[in-house]
């Protein structure tokens, strides 16, 4: 066994060799040929390649490290080559094992005619070798030419296998022809034993769960798979400066990436027509459009307000199938009104009738009454006060569809509750409107502090003001009067109305 | 040779149809306009089982040979309008103009005898472009109006028609998350007692079961019937796979009833298939031979609730499709008989089958659910599935104690009697269930 090597347990765990040597004498395991292991499982690690207060190797995965000796039970014995797989799978003979259930003899129909049919290896289309404990292409005794009787294999599975290197991918897949998608999930690939993967047809890659790092999909996978279009790198670890890394640009045939189990923070920028983002860390958007996106699986993230679901609506425009369910946002509402939030802040059409615009949410196909009927309620609720929007535009398109005037001020007004008032903040560099109902008798200093909090990002409360234009004049100049000149007054001190309009000013140095 | 027409009737049974003959012609290389997709010579999965499904007309198109028939004419409309307008002829597709009202009475009495005879019509002569007719699939729903109704009735004809073919049923279960009315109920009894001499064996797909699988599984937060109509095609498909590819089990639609159904009245089949996972976590998910098949004995995947560790197994098929290796279908079988829970009875000499289709499933285009490289569909024969008789006679009982809602069911010309009639033979279908699920040799008590 070298460094690097991978190894299998009898209790169905994979691993990698990180560590070959002997333990300092005081040891009770000295004079032993010890292994130091990094386990795929994180949770069967005991330590990070420390024992004793002395580092014996490094680990990817924090608590992934464990040490066994190396002639212990558990680790298997089986270390077989893929030709030797293969005859083991698909060329065995048809043998009656005369399985009962009780008194009963399993049936088993046609069995002798499909091993005679996959035992001829021109016919098979479709092979699968996953947990086979492959290390190799060829053993001893091997034929070299049987992986050209394999030419086609459409469909290869070998996830799980003990390969430590994308060289030796290489060497089998080079000689089927005509694959078109391979699932190499559950390995892991070394630097030192990675050599380019060259196909021409190949078209489906699953590298999940392999760790492999961006630099190795950027060298090694990418430039010489003409026509990959799907590419799977689900729980690898990556966080949001590796995928910054990942260069897809000049790939135009890529549809599908996932991304889905890893450590993202913030939404990627990739130019992909698909992308599979679940069970991420992700609550932010970035401020960027990215028209590329159609399909977007974002479950199980970190979406906490509307105001992100608004611009995710915003940034990510020609979306038309959506999977945003399981994110904190939600987690308060039932699902119907989460449903209806979603159709009234994106643009959503009938399945049946548009190929554009969002058709598909949660996977649902929408119809249009059920988005008509959503857009209604959720004005509705805007209207009251209960939902916000951040997103004007939406907000205008919303309300010219049903020919609705903008929110009508003088029937709200002071109407509901004596000692609270509502009111629209609307900062002055991107006009966003944002509304929150605020006690009646709270000072200047405390509006500006929340204000501060909640949309400036904490910035400091002299460096900006705010101010209202008087008697509903707005944009009046003469009306203006700015709130804060004494920051110890209180809200009620002014003249302001329900739903008032308060802007922010931002100083500029 | 060997073909089946399918029958799809009431809304559910068209909405379902529509999606199985989607698929259907994906999986054989069929564009939506019934010609070939380009670079095919012959449809994919072998000429003579494609022919069981499709029948070849003289300018090389195929048409499906089915049967739509409703009573009122939106769903058929939206076949007729729908991407597979080109694929049906018009004749197949039969519309009334009056709806059954979710009301058995007018399904079976008045406004589905009115179209009867033109249906009938229409089966004679697309049973005429048989060479040999092995039977009929029926599609409906047991709860709507026009499916029990109308579906019993058709059932009963063709046994007069058709004796010795046999006819096999996919009947919708009601449940209360998509229900449309309240009568579903007084539907299911009364057409299970009508169709229970008539059906050869009936796969029941219970909408509770589907609702819950896509929600769990699929992660469809609102599953509306498009999500639970394609999971059920799959399923069919999977069942119909031996039928329309070159298998290996059940090429003949008499050897389903032969290995399965014991007893004439006790036919009614659970199917449970795996794996269910959306197309967003497919590369991610294991589906090894024995996961899929330890998956099937799980009540999670079976397309009726009902707890078959309760119960016992007469008889059960395993249908693999896909990429499969034999043996590692002999091990995953010996580990599912590892288990306790399965539990077969002891009258019963052989009963369990498997069969091995190697063409993969397919998955239909904008649905959650993701093709896998192979799967399996199991059918069996359980005691547990009188749990679901149990449920919806304990409904019925609720209602009927107060006669509610049975004026709409006179009103039609339909006599009480009936309801009690319907009602007693299902309570007799319950003991029945109880009878066979007992050891045939109790232990004789020991005397001295």
């Amino acid at each position: 066994m070298q460094l690097y090597d991978r190894i299998s347990t009898t209790d169905n765990e994979l691993g990698t060799i990180k560590f070959i040597g002997q333990l300092p004498s005081a040891h009770a395991w000295a004079g032993t040929l010890v292994y130091g292991i990094e386990w795929d499982n994180s949770s069967r690690g005991k330590n990070d390649g420390t024992l004793d207060d002395v580092k014996y190797f490094e680990v990817d995965v924090i608590g992934a490290g464990s040490f066994m000796k190396a002639n212990n039970k558990k680790i298997c014995k089986r270390r077989a080559s893929f030709i030797q797989s293969l005859y083991e799978e698909y060329h065995t003979k048809y043998e009656d094992q005369e399985i009962r259930f009780g008194t009963k003899i399993v049936d088993e129909l046609g069995f002798d005619k499909l091993n005679r049919i996959q035992s001829n290896f021109m016919n098979l289309k479709s092979v699968s070798l996953s947990r086979k404990s492959i290390v190799n292409v060829y053993g001893d005794g091997d034929e070299s030419s049987i992986l050209n009787t394999l030419v086609n294999v459409i469909n290869l599975d070998i996830s799980f296998n003990l390969f430590n290197g994308l060289s030796v991918v290489q060497d089998i897949i080079g000689n089927l022809r005509n694959l078109s998608s391979l699932n190499l999930n559950g390995n892991r690939f070394f630097t030192s034993n990675n050599s380019p993967l060259i196909h021409t047809n190949l078209s489906i890659l699953k590298l999940s769960t392999t760790l492999i790092t961006i630099p190795t999909v950027n060298e090694c996978i990418l430039p010489n798979l003409p026509n990959l279009s799907e590419l799977y790198l689900a729980s690898n670890n990556y966080n949001d400066t590796d995928i910054s890394h990942l260069q897809l640009q000049s790939y135009p045939n890529i549809q599908i990436i996932d991304l889905s189990f890893n450590m993202l923070t913030i939404f990627p920028s990739l130019p992909i027509n698909t992308l599979l983002l679940s069970d991420n860390y992700i609550s932010s958007i970035p401020n960027q459009i990215q028209s590329s996106i159609k399909t977007l699986d974002i479950r199980h993230n970190k979406l906490n307000s509307f105001k992100v679901i608004d611009e995710l609506a915003i940034h990510v425009p020609n979306l038309t199938n959506l999977r945003i369910n399981k994110n904190p946002v939600f987690e308060v509402d039932d699902e119907e009104s989460m449903f209806v939030q979603l159709l009234a802040r994106f643009n959503c059409h009938d399945h049946k009738e548009s190929s554009t615009g969002l058709t598909y949410v949660n996977g649902s196909p929408l119809n249009n009454n059920e988005i008509q009927n959503a857009e209604l309620y959720f004005i509705s609720k805007v209207k009251i006060g209960e939902y916000e929007i951040h997103n004007p535009v939406r907000w205008d398109a919303l309300l010219q569809k049903y020919n609705m005037e903008p929110i009508n001020e003088t029937i709200t007004t002071n109407v509901y509750d004596d000692n609270k008032i509502k009111l629209q903040i609307i900062h002055n560099k991107d006009h966003s409107i944002f509304s929150r109902v605020f006690l009646n008798n709270i000072t200047i200093l405390k509006l500006k502090g929340t204000l501060s909090r909640i949309l400036l990002n904490n910035l400091s409360i002299l460096k900006f003001s705010v101010y209202y234009y008087m008697h509903g004049e707005e944009e009046d100049p003469e009306a203006k009067e700015y709130l804060d000149m004494n920051l110890f007054s209180q809200i009620n001190e002014f003249n302001l109305n329900y739903n008032q309009r308060i802007y922010i000013e931002v100083f500029t140095q | 040779m060997r073909e089946v027409i399918s029958i799809n009737v009431g809304q559910a049974g068209c909405q379902i149809g529509n999606a199985c003959w989607e698929l259907y012609s994906q999986e054989h290389g069929i564009r939506p306009d019934g010609f070939l997709q380009e670079g095919l010579d012959r449809p994919k999965g072998g000429e003579e089982g494609f022919s069981t499904f499709f029948s070849e007309t003289g300018s090389g198109k195929y048409v499906p040979r089915a049967l739509y028939v409703d009573l009122e004419p939106n769903v058929i409309d939206e076949v007729r309008t729908g991407i597979y307008k080109d694929l049906f002829h018009p004749e197949q597709l039969i519309a009334g103009k009056e709806d059954a009202a979710n009301n058995y009475a007018r399904g079976h009495y008045t406004v589905g005898r009115e179209i009867l005879d033109d249906v009938l019509d229409r089966v004679r002569r697309m049973s005429d472009q048989c060479d040999g007719l092995q039977g009929f699939l029926f599609t409906h729903s047991l709860g709507g109006g026009t499916g029990s109704g109308l579906g019993s009735l058709l059932l009963e004809q063709l046994s007069i028609d058709y004796g010795k073919k046999s006819k096999l049923e996919f009947a919708v279960y009601p449940a209360p998350q998509v229900s449309t009315s309240v009568v579903e109920p007084y539907n299911t009894v009364l057409t299970t007692h009508t169709t229970l001499e008539h059906a050869d064996c009936t796969f029941m797909v219970d909408n509770e079961a589907i609702y819950d699988m896509c929600r769990r599984n699929l992660d469809i937060s609102r599953p509306n019937f498009d999500s639970l109509n394609s999971l059920i095609a799959q399923v069919v498909s999977s069942v119909t796979a031996s039928l329309r590819f070159d298998g290996s089990l059940n090429v003949d639609l008499n050897e389903f009833q032969t290995n399965l159904v014991p007893y004439p009245r006790i036919h009614f089949p659970l199917v449970s298939y795996a794996p269910v996972f959306s197309k967003a976590r497919a590369s991610h998910e294991a589906n090894s031979v024995a996961e899929i098949t330890a998956a099937c004995f799980e009540p999670g995947n079976q397309l009726v609730k009902c707890d078959p560790r309760t119960g016992k197994y007469m008889a059960t098929c395993l249908l693999y499709r896909g990429d499969v290796v034999t043996r590692d279908v002999q091990n995953a079988v010996a580990q599912a008989k590892a288990k306790k829970t399965v539990q077969l009875v002891d009258w019963c000499p052989t009963g369990f089958k498997i069969g091995i289709c190697y063409q993969p499933p397919t998955a239909i285009k904008g649905t959650e659910l993701a093709a896998a490289n192979r799967a399996v569909c199991m059918l069996s024969n359980t005691t547990a599935i009188a749990e679901a008789w149990r449920r919806i006679d304990r409904k019925f009982d609720l209602m009927y104690s107060k006669r509610a809602f049975v004026h709409w069911y006179v009103g039609e010309g339909m006599e009480e009697g009936e309801f009690t009639e319907a009602r007693e033979d299902l309570a007799a279908l319950e003991r029945d269930y109880i009878e066979v699920g007992t050891d045939s040799f109790p232990e004789e008590e020991e005397e001295y």
